[in-house]
């Protein structure tokens, strides 16, 4: 993906607009207007603005240095989100109304050991992975996924 | 997956779509195969090791076993044999299911407090599939001649301290915290790293790692802990032979076996039986310990030689994955002679050649073994970050793990090498 670093923000167009309004991020499947609580509840801090595609992609960088990606339609919904770090960031919140199927499944027996879990269901797809010190993951909803996109392109 | 060995009528009647269909894989045909290695014989440094079906049961297969023992500090009476403890070098520390300890010893560890207060000092250990959680204990533990004197050691599901945190279990809520959900009795981390956290756990609170819990049943709260009070390598506190480890697994056949015997041996470059020879040491992430794999032309930054990792996982579209509800559910159904290449240190690209089986063929033909070293399967669906050389890669290889800041076989740790 381009990446737009703090210094040249402003060079992002339209979509990164709407983040310099908002400077924070949401759920999956939450509004951009709703953004802020993501950044607070992970203690982090909007380090980039990007995009993939033409879709925006906020990055919040927590203070125990896990990257946070989250990933908006055009109408400012959050269809995916990603991390990578040394340790796996609040899911809870990084998953919203999505959480409650995510835990029932996450529970389940499963391919991949103490390494890797991946959980599809219609309309939600978590993938878990790494070891301590190196984790990353992803989530995304199918559904509002956009069309150009691939599951490949969230990072 | 073996709990669907109970289909396995059915599954037959699938194997003929699942690819490849010989017994066991790609044994004959491929690469021709490299002598076996010598496994080191009885030593100080030196702990059998065993890939075995471990205490909870057929579900978990290709994880290597050692035995410690555990005592109380100081102690040489209050102590246990511990057998089935997981060889992780994808983890640090020690931890011990509380069931398996007896009552008099589980009383005799001393608890770690926070700071002067009497509050007890309680981890959350994050794994990518769940969280085991219990307090943070002193003792001292012993494996073939080594010891180490009063570590940390993480007591994981101990009845004490059933309040579970919610920023511990919302990450991944899957709590592993008996035998069966953890899948051995314990687990000896040997990883590159000198603590399970490091520095970020001392500077500053960190969500899910670790707490302080009052006995008065109030609310764990979030800590720092400084590194010295970490859950920390067992390796580094032994008095020699301290820099790091290598695992040594046998040449296993394609299609598997029930057990297979290798070594844990202690140290790196220490003693007669330890040298790097000619291993080649990977370019190694000093901070997430991960090696860059290259793979179909793909860069996959996030790489490891990890043997907590129970099968080789990457993604290839051109293999298929068994079917649900078949014996090898959710790993790779297709045969196959395969090859990616590793950055060293030395910034050379090394092959790192591998064989890949049917698992439903491996495990219907051999339901009860517990080594399978062609067992693949993917990491979601599509392009990942990693590529994870997991335990098969092990099978008739020297793997070396050097720790953090460790001087190991003149190249200072953290280091992978074979």
């Amino acid at each position: 993906m381009k990446s737009f670093k703090r210094g040249s923000l402003l060079a992002a167009l339209g979509v990164a607009a709407l983040a310099l309004a908002s400077p924070a991020l949401a759920a999956l499947g939450g509004d951009v207007s709703s953004i802020d609580a993501d950044r607070v509840s992970l203690k982090g801090a909007v380090t980039a603005f990007s995009t993939v595609k033409g879709y925006g992609v906020h990055e919040i960088t927590t203070a125990s240095g896990v990257h946070v990606h989250e990933y908006l339609t055009a109408d400012g919904k959050v269809f995916a989100v990603s991390w990578q770090g040394p340790f796996i960031p609040d899911l809870k919140q990084m998953l919203g109304a999505y959480y409650a199927r995510y835990a029932e499944a996450a529970s389940g027996p499963h391919v991949g050991g103490h390494r890797h879990l991946r959980i599809e269901q219609p309309g939600l797809v978590v993938e878990s992975n790494g070891r301590m010190r190196a984790f990353y993951g992803r989530a995304w909803d199918p559904a509002l996924l956009p069309e150009n996109l691939t599951p490949a392109d969230i990072r | 997956m073996h709990k669907h060995l109970a289909l396995a009528l059915s599954s037959l009647l699938l194997l003929a779509s699942c690819g490849g269909g010989g017994h066991g894989g790609l044994s004959s045909g491929g690469a021709p195969s490299p002598p076996p290695i010598g496994i080191a014989g009885p030593g100080p440094n030196v702990a059998t090791m065993t890939v075995e079906i471990g205490p909870a049961g057929l579900t978990f297969v290709n994880i290597p076993f050692v035995t410690l023992t555990v005592c109380a500090p100081g102690s040489t009476t209050n102590c246990q044999t511990i057998e089935n403890v997981e060889v992780d070098t994808g983890s640090t520390g020690v931890r011990i299911i509380a069931s398996v300890l007896n009552a008099s010893l589980l009383s005799a560890l001393p608890q770690q407090f926070v700071g002067a207060t009497t509050t007890p000092v309680v981890e959350c250990a994050q794994f990518a599939d769940g969280y085991s959680w219990g307090p943070v204990v002193s003792a001292d533990v012993s494996i073939s001649s080594e010891k180490a004197s009063g570590i940390p050691i993480q007591v994981i599901g101990d009845p004490s301290f059933t309040q579970i945190p919610t920023d511990c279990s919302t990450p991944v809520p899957n709590e592993e915290d008996s035998v069966a959900t953890f899948g051995a009795n314990g687990i000896i981390g040997v990883g590159l790293f000198a603590q399970d956290c490091g520095s970020a756990c001392a500077s500053g609170v960190v969500s899910g790692t670790y707490y302080g819990c009052p006995t008065n049943g109030q609310t764990c709260t979030g800590i720092t802990e400084a590194t010295n009070l970490q859950v920390s390598h067992p390796v580094t506190a032994f008095a020699t032979d301290n820099n790091g480890v290598i695992v040594e697994l046998p040449t296993v056949a394609a299609g598997g076996a029930a057990t297979a015997t290798g070594a844990l041996v202690f140290g790196i470059g220490t003693e007669s039986n330890n040298g790097l020879g000619s291993a080649t040491i990977f370019d190694t992430d000093p901070n997430a310990g991960t090696i860059t794999v290259t793979f179909n032309g793909t860069q996959y930054p996030l790489s490891a030689l990890d043997s907590g990792s129970n099968a080789l996982y990457f993604n290839d579209s051109s293999l298929s994955v068994c079917a649900s509800g078949t014996a090898g559910d959710g790993f790779f159904c297709t045969a196959a002679n395969l090859s990616a290449t590793i950055k060293t240190l030395a910034g050379t690209q090394a092959t790192a050649s591998f064989t890949i089986g049917d698992a439903t063929t491996m495990i219907e033909n051999d339901p009860t073994a517990a080594a399978f070293p062609q067992l693949g399967g993917p990491i979601g669906t599509m392009e990942s970050e990693t590529f994870d050389f997991g335990l098969p890669y092990f099978y008739n290889r020297k793997v070396f793990t050097a720790i953090e800041g460790m001087k190991a076989g003149g190249t200072t740790g953290p280091y992978v090498a074979y």
